[in-house]
């Protein structure tokens, strides 16, 4: 028997739907405005092609997203999470890494708070519907 | 006795199915591979001129994305369930399609696309249909 998500499993991922959709659009629709204020110095600039397919990439995924959230079951929402916790915990590394390295535009640092909130939510998440799907 | 048995089992996914899926799981390894550990050598070969050089950086966010996305597709294969497969597919068809939009808004462009960026778009016409396809025989009551 397929249970309704929990509330807080929903919230998760309709953030994530919206937060991806977000992004995603402003890659698309203005390049230079992620190379100057999402990302910027001491980041190189990323072309705009491969924002625009960075942004197909995260539009696709905040479109799964929506869908889960849509299904409202565990099967569908935790395969999402699946793809953005792993993303998210690899994202912070990346910038931890670069972060002493070449160092990181200041704006990164608002990422990674919102990582470190996003990653143990997921945990909780996964926990408590794992719990209900036994 | 047997009818309630089968009833009462949960249907897996057809056997394209999983093959879409495990494609696309093996397909997005090889892609974070490329993009996380050897960045150099896909810039040249896999998004090789006129294209503008990505940077390292960019090249290991993009894999760890195609990383996280095989998990996502590994992970949806292994629970052989079509709400897992299908939110899969949710994600990767609509990407694919926006990739070929984007190779062909380039080629129109005056920068240009590389030959191996015709390879990537002659694959995405074998998956698109593909996927199109299995959401229908997975859609479709299974008779028994």
């Amino acid at each position: 028997m397929n249970k309704s998500l929990l509330p807080l499993t929903r919230l998760v991922l309709a953030t994530t739907a919206v937060v991806l959709a977000i992004f995603g659009l402003s890659w698309l629709v203005s390049p230079a405005f992620t190379n100057s204020f999402l990302s910027g110095a001491p980041f190189e600039p990323i072309p705009t092609f491969w924002l625009r397919y960075d942004a197909a990439l995260y539009l696709a995924l905040a479109l799964g997203a929506a869908y889960a959230f849509r299904q409202n079951q565990w099967s569908a929402a935790r395969v999402v999470l699946a793809i953005t916790g792993p993303y998210i915990a690899a994202n912070v590394v990346i910038t931890l890494a670069s972060a002493l390295t070449t160092g990181v535009p200041l704006i990164f640092w608002a990422y990674f708070v919102l990582a470190i909130i996003y990653l143990p939510l997921v945990i909780i998440i996964w926990r408590q519907e794992s719990a209900r799907s036994v | 006795m047997t009818t309630a048995k089968m009833a009462m089992s949960v249907e897996g996914l057809l056997p394209l199915t999983k093959l879409v899926l495990a494609v696309s799981a093996i397909v997005q390894f090889i892609s974070a591979v490329a993009g996380l550990f050897l960045p150099g050598l896909s810039s040249s070969f896999l998004y090789p001129p006129p294209l503008e050089r990505v940077p390292v950086l960019g090249m290991q966010f993009f894999g760890a994305f195609y990383l996280a996305n095989g998990i996502g597709a590994a992970y949806a294969l292994m629970q052989n369930n079509w709400a897992a497969a299908r939110t899969i597919l949710s994600i990767s068809a609509p990407f694919v399609v926006l990739c070929v939009v984007l190779t062909i808004v380039t080629a129109l462009s005056p920068t240009g696309i590389p030959p191996i960026f015709g390879l990537y778009v002659v694959l995405s016409i074998i998956y698109i249909p593909l996927v199109a396809f299995v959401w229908k025989q997975e859609s479709s009551p299974r008779v028994k």
